[in-house]
């Protein structure tokens, strides 16, 4: 059965966050991974491109423009600082990234100010496969734009 | 520039081209900073052991899900659009420590692939789904999903 304070969790929404995207942010993320796109690196040929300029590898959404001190996670708003903090206080002190699914509708680009809200959507105990009991849990995040359009949806699930 | 691939030349069944990577230490303390990722878990190898129980190092998923996110870029080429993609974790990967500066140790190759699963055509959109995943050098698979994808289409 899942603790009171941990079913408290769902419905629960974070302050949205606002995150500013920057070139050398997002080649940052294109580096890491090895990745040499002209559409990432090359201003020229990324504007005779359809999308008229550089735009950010999928699932980058900038950084936060203000401290957040939610270490180690910078994406994380106060919402996941929530849901850490109580899964620990209820014994699950450690996390793990078990899967993330995303949908994209728009580019993101150089530039473009995006305000990332999330929603915790699922909490549930599981016994282990070892014994002992795992957490599950689901963040929903949606990700709008300085137009007020909808440029991407996540859901970020983690075993505690 | 690389050759685009359009919604009629791709069928169900067929292999997106495989993608080579491989993590290094190196390459995790980069990507943990340029994603924002600072989990010890990842750079420490006492606490990835002591702490999170884990046989060392091991790498993000967020890093994996790039390279199969990178794969697809590939493939579709500029005109294409990774409309949707799910991964899911299902497997640790381990980064190969460096040797020199610039080269790592021997250790594990990832490969990313993919297959054609479905095409369809929904609201003037030519789509194609896929089945993606990541098999490190023993065959194993450490990360499975799916995408989908928009095509330009010759008609």
């Amino acid at each position: 059965m899942t603790s009171e304070g941990l079913k408290g969790l769902i419905g629960k929404k974070g302050k949205p966050a606002v995150h500013k995207v920057e070139l050398s942010g997002l080649r940052k993320i294109a580096d890491a991974v090895g990745n040499r796109d002209p559409l990432y690196w090359d201003d020229e040929y990324a504007a005779s491109t359809r999308y008229g300029g550089v735009i950010a590898p999928p699932d980058h959404f900038g950084w936060p423009v203000k401290w957040g001190s939610n270490l180690p996670f910078m994406s994380s708003s106060d919402l996941g600082a929530e849901l850490f903090g109580t899964a620990a206080q209820a014994g699950y002190v450690r996390a793990i990234n078990a899967g993330m699914e995303s949908e994209y509708f728009l580019p993101v680009r150089p530039g473009d100010t995006l305000v990332i809200s999330g929603e915790i959507v699922g909490i549930e105990e599981k016994e282990g496969k070892k014994g002992g009991k795992m957490l599950f849990s689901t963040i929903e995040q949606t990700i709008v734009n300085q137009n007020g359009d909808i440029v991407a949806k996540q859901r970020i699930m983690t075993i505690h | 520039m690389k050759k685009q691939i359009y919604w009629e030349d791709v069928n169900i069944g067929q292999e997106i081209p495989t993608l080579t990577k491989i993590a290094t230490t190196m390459m995790l303390v980069k990507w943990a900073g340029a994603f924002g990722d600072y989990n010890p878990l990842h750079f420490e190898h006492d606490f990835a052991v002591n702490f999170m129980r884990s046989p060392g190092i091991i790498v993000h998923g967020t890093l994996k899900r790039q390279m199969l996110i990178q794969m697809v870029t590939d493939w579709i080429g500029v005109d294409g659009w990774l409309q949707r993609i799910s991964t899911q974790f299902k497997g640790m990967d381990y980064p190969r420590p460096m040797k020199s500066l610039g080269e790592p140790l021997d250790g594990d190759t990832l490969l990313c692939k993919g297959k054609v699963t479905g095409k369809s055509e929904k609201d003037g959109k030519h789509l194609v789904e896929c089945e993606i995943w990541m098999e490190n050098s023993k065959g194993e698979v450490t990360t499975s999903g799916t995408a989908t994808v928009i095509l330009p289409s010759k008609s």
